[in-house]
């Protein structure tokens, strides 16, 4: 990628003659990082939000959406005293103002914060853009595409966010799980997302290549500066597999259960692997024999959520039967 | 019969007169042993024929030397006049009250590669200064033996000024044909300037031609200037000489905004000076001059943001603009000297940040003050006195409306880029005061002064006693400086109070080879302590610093060649909380060489640098700031890392034209930049896990044309 360094002209004779003479040496390149802000890769925090008075870490583990173990963090306040630890912190008494997490090798990443009560929900609709070749941004919002219905995905996307109630200022940071596919944002609330890896100098397409992968999780970080964050997990899968809507995700299952249903039911877990982890299997309407979990810090209903931020690992679901919420 | 016409001669009656002006001339008349005063109206009286050769000196003209048999058939006395960089630059070579100077005169400016039609460009080719690469973190920054670039002082005329350069360092605010010199001391410089524990670097604007009406106008492909000078008369007599100089960007003009910048940078500047001298010698000079920056820009390297976050991408305008207006007073007799400036100044600088996605920030920072500088220099035989006083007396209103810092705006607006919101009026008072004995023993020159720099309004105040003995040799010449300097804390941080405190020396000797050929050397080294030090994260450090250095040069003028050598190390440390850390400008080694060659219609020249990359800083962590979405990075206090070595060659080839009644130059100049040291400066992923550093321009042209007439 290349900047120019004061001048940059485009358009004919005058404007060639000057650029020829000058100003085409002018110019200052750098190679792109192999890794920017929409790849989870490497361990990281990801977001920090208040609800319910109670503070939320959601930490990319480094091997995907799900946890081996429970993350190690701790709140801290403003003098570097820790006032918790764990995913959840519950607002009693001072208030924290960082966090810090101790990825699986060591290392310690730190967010501070200062955030406000948010209660929204994230509901994801995708519409398919079909073959997608000038990747500019006014081109693009040309093409609105066409409402996706079912959980396959196709191989460009428009992915608008909608929340349940308006929040200020809001913008969705989007991350893709092991950095797969290309993000090209459209709008605060929206983004194109390419089954590809596409390299883009500004509006000029450096290198764009298709990418193979069946399945990936999207994390849309809603942010608005003032501390109204909010997230949620998104499955896109690109395989025919079969799928249930529970809580927002498409999990995966092994038999489909009938469309018609929804409410609660009581699902046999099982993880498959760290990427795609874990699959539906057996299921009943009968809630009675099913307990809560140990790591569950509520009975009821189980919280895909809890998952998400490690208050419950694979091994504390696998083979065991929950209680799930299906749409 | 030669006893006859001894015995016989009477005195007689000369009149001496000034070349040009015809104004009487008050000079010293030296008929062999005996010395003769004119009087004020440029009359002398004596017996020529006593003496065999007469001699005639005046401080503002060349020496007239005649025998006395030629000297009695003379009518009348013209004396030529040094033109007004003859006079500064050859007192500093004659008298010096400094321990060391280097200096760039007209031809200097003109004829050195690299300067790119910008006179400031050049003081990195003198030694003493560090070398920065073109572009970089540093592009342009003065920086004297290893001070940072706040701790040297920049006169215009005498006068402190705002800044020195328009858009990112782009052009330095003079042009080329209204510089008549540049000086810089480095250190140890004499009682005469302070508050500073850097150097200081002299600019004088050039006096206009008295004799005809001129017209210069010059372009390149960046920005375009006329200058201007013409006598003035009233009722036949000359009233003296106007200059007038305006130039101003022009990619404006064809290009109004990118995903970059909204709004193209253009930058202009204006001088108009009007000279006077009258017939007791007294010169005096009224000055307005004023420089303009404005542009808008996407704060946001749009490079990194993909294309809907370009489109968000915060824009900021800049406006900064300075007015003056000066004063100066120069009077010269035998043995008396008076240089008074008088200066009142305006520095608007704002900015606004529009985001797109919140509210809009703004600063406004107006600094107003006032500048007064005299220098009296009373000439006793064996002594020279040298007294005066500075002032610079002022008030800058910030006001400020942000909600979080913002570091990528540094340089734009500081004072926004804090991120605090501000309403404050702060006044700035300080003082300087000095009395210098300069000791002219035989071969000898002692000068020894003290300086007193007094902060009124803080009520504090610090002695400088300082030093510099100068010995002239048969081939050549001595220096030794010793002394203390003291500098003022920045009085937009109230939060300091103390000043800075550095003890310097240096010595050196110049050779002089042959008549065209110099060999020089210095060494030098300082011991400051309480000098503050902008850290990355834009913090204030109280630190302590020693730093050694030293300089070989060669400076040869022979026939239509010119050749310059240097070669530099700074080398500095500073320690914080026990810890010594190296110097951000921490440089040991800088060669720098040009060769230039001229004729009538051709001027060639090349220069080539080789320097040690300058020590940088380096994220040492980085934490999410969640509320954003956004790593802030905790920045190493001291440099942890080092740029790598910096080449570059530059080269000038330009043609002149003589017309009927006019002079047609075109020029060409280029630089090279190898690219194993062509990197500007370090870059950083968005969580600042992963660098690497940019790379330059390789090959820079500029073309450029001037018309004098």
């Amino acid at each position: 990628m290349c900047l120019i360094l004061g001048y940059r002209i485009y358009e004919p004779i005058m404007k060639q003659f000057l650029l020829q003479c000058t100003l085409f040496s002018l110019m200052a390149c750098s190679e792109p990082f192999e890794v920017d802000r929409h790849d989870l890769i490497a361990p990281r925090i990801l977001g920090v939000r208040q609800q319910n008075a109670e503070l939320h870490v959601q930490v990319w583990n480094g091997e995907g959406v799900w946890h081996q173990t429970p993350p190690t963090v701790e709140w801290f306040n403003d003098s570097d005293e820790v006032l918790g630890t764990g995913v959840h912190f519950t607002l009693i008494g001072q208030v924290p103002t960082g966090v810090r997490y101790i990825d699986p090798l060591g290392v310690k990443h730190v967010a501070q914060f200062d955030t406000e009560e948010t209660i929204v929900e994230l509901a994801l609709n995708r519409y398919d853009i079909g073959t997608v070749n000038d990747l500019a941004l006014d081109a693009r919002l040309d093409n609105q595409g066409t409402l996706m219905e079912g959980a396959s995905s196709v191989p460009a996307m428009r992915l608008v966010v909608e929340p349940s109630n308006n929040v200020d200022n809001a913008r969705i940071r989007w991350m893709t799980s092991l950095g797969q596919g290309t993000f090209l944002e459209r709008s605060a609330l929206e983004t194109d997302f390419f089954q590809e890896n596409i390299l883009m100098d500004r509006d000029e397409v450096e290198l764009r290549e298709s990418q193979e992968f069946d399945y990936t999780a999207i994390f849309a970080l809603m942010v608005n500066g003032s501390g109204h964050n909010q997230w949620a997990w998104f499955d896109l899968w690109y395989d025919e597999v079969n799928t249930l809507l529970v809580q927002g995700r498409h999990l995966r299952q092994q038999e489909p259960v009938s469309d018609s249903v929804t409410g609660q039911m009581a699902f046999q877990v099982s993880v498959v692997d760290e990427e795609w982890g874990i699959e539906l299997g057996a299921s009943t309407m009968d809630l009675d024999g099913v307990d809560s979990l140990d790591c569950a810090p509520e009975s009821g209903v189980f919280q895909l959520e809890w998952l998400e931020l490690g208050l419950c690992t694979l091994s504390d679901i696998d083979q065991q039967w929950v209680v799930l919420e299906v749409n | 019969m030669w006893w006859i016409a001894i015995a016989t001669a009477a005195p007689q009656t000369w009149h001496l007169t000034e070349a040009g002006t015809d104004l009487p001339v008050s000079a010293t008349v030296l008929c062999d042993e005996q010395t003769i005063q004119t009087t004020a109206d440029g009359r002398v009286t004596f017996d020529a024929l006593s003496c065999s050769t007469i001699e005639i000196q005046s401080p503002y003209h060349h020496p007239l030397r005649v025998s006395s048999k030629d000297f009695i058939q003379m009518t009348q006395l013209v004396l030529q006049p040094l033109r007004q960089q003859e006079t500064v630059l050859i007192e500093e070579e004659r008298s010096p009250a400094h321990a060391q100077s280097y200096g760039l005169d007209t031809e200097d400016l003109e004829r050195t590669p690299g300067g790119f039609d910008d006179p400031i460009r050049l003081i990195q080719s003198l030694p003493g200064a560090v070398s920065t690469r073109e572009y970089g973190r540093n592009a342009g920054d003065v920086i004297l033996r290893g001070a940072a670039p706040y701790e040297s002082r920049l006169y215009i005329d005498g006068v402190e000024v705002p800044y020195l350069y328009h858009f990112d360092n782009y052009a330095s605010i003079l042009p080329t044909k209204m510089v008549d010199n540049v000086i810089i001391y480095p250190s140890n410089f004499g009682t005469s300037y302070g508050d500073a524990i850097g150097g200081i670097v002299a600019l004088e604007s050039k006096e206009a031609n008295s004799d005809e009406t001129m017209v210069y106008a010059q372009a390149n492909l960046i920005m375009a200037g006329v200058q201007a000078t013409t006598p003035v008369q009233f009722g036949g007599m000359q009233r003296g000489v106007l200059s007038l100089s305006g130039r101003r960007s022009f990619a404006d003009l064809y290009e109004s905004s990118n995903e970059q910048y909204s709004l193209w940078p253009t930058f202009s500047d204006y001088t108009v000076r009007y000279d006077y001298h009258n017939s007791e010698g007294h010169h005096f000079r009224w000055t307005a001059l004023g420089s303009m920056d404005k542009y808008g820009r996407y704060i946001n390297d749009a490079d990194e943001l993909d294309p809907y976050e370009r489109s968000v991408n915060p824009n900021l305008e800049m406006n900064r603009r300075f007015d003056g207006g000066v004063f100066r007073w120069d009077w010269r007799s035998v043995d008396y000297r008076a240089r008074t400036s008088v200066a009142l100044m305006r520095d608007d600088w704002r900015a606004n940040l529009d985001s797109k996605m919140g509210e809009s920030e703004s600063q406004q920072r107006l600094d107003r003050y006032s500048w007064i500088r005299h220098e009296s220099i009373v000439i006793k035989e064996r002594v020279e006195w040298s007294v005066g006083f500075d002032q610079r007396l002022g008030v800058v209103e910030q006001n400020v409306n942000a909600s979080q810092p913002n570091p990528v705006i540094q340089s734009d607006a500081p004072l926004l880029a804090q991120g605090v919101s501000l309403d404050r009026q702060l006044w700035e008072w300080r003082q300087g005061a000095w009395v210098e004995p300069r000791f002219n023993l035989g071969d000898w020159r002692v000068v020894t002064g003290l300086r007193l720099q007094a902060l009124p309004l803080l009520q504090s105040a610090g002695v400088d006693p300082r030093l510099q003995i100068h010995r002239s040799l048969d081939w050549g010449k001595w220096h030794f400086g010793i002394g203390r300097y003291h500098q003022s804390p920045p009085f937009e941080q109230p939060s300091l109070t103390d000043f800075a405190v550095s003890d310097q020396v240096s010595t050196g000797i110049e050779w002089d080879v042959s008549s065209d050929v110099r060999i020089g050397g210095d060494i030098w080294a300082k011991q400051s302590d309480n000098k503050w030090m902008i850290a990355p994260d834009g913090s204030t450090l109280l630190v302590e610093e020693q730093a050694t250095g030293g300089e070989l040069y060669l400076l040869s003028r022979w026939e239509r060649w010119t050749t310059r050598l240097g070669i530099a190390s700074t080398n500095g440390r500073l320690k914080y909380q026990d810890t010594w850390n190296l110097s951000p400008y921490h440089q040991p080694i800088f060669v720098n060489a040009m060769l230039g060659w001229q004729s009538e219609s051709w001027t060639l020249g090349a220069r080539y640098r080789y320097a040690s990359g300058l020590p940088y800083s380096i994220p040492e962590n980085a934490i999410l700031d969640a509320n954003q979405d956004l790593y802030l990075p905790t920045w190493s206090m001291f440099p942890e890392e080092r740029m790598p070595a910096y080449q570059k060659i530059d080269v000038q080839i330009a043609r002149l034209w003589k017309l009927r009644q006019s002079e047609l130059k075109v020029y060409c100049e280029a630089w090279a930049v190898p690219a194993s040291g062509n990197y500007l400066y370090p870059i950083y992923n968005y969580n600042y896990t992963e660098s690497q550093l940019v790379v330059g321009p390789a090959f820079v042209p500029l073309l450029g044309a001037s018309l004098e007439r």
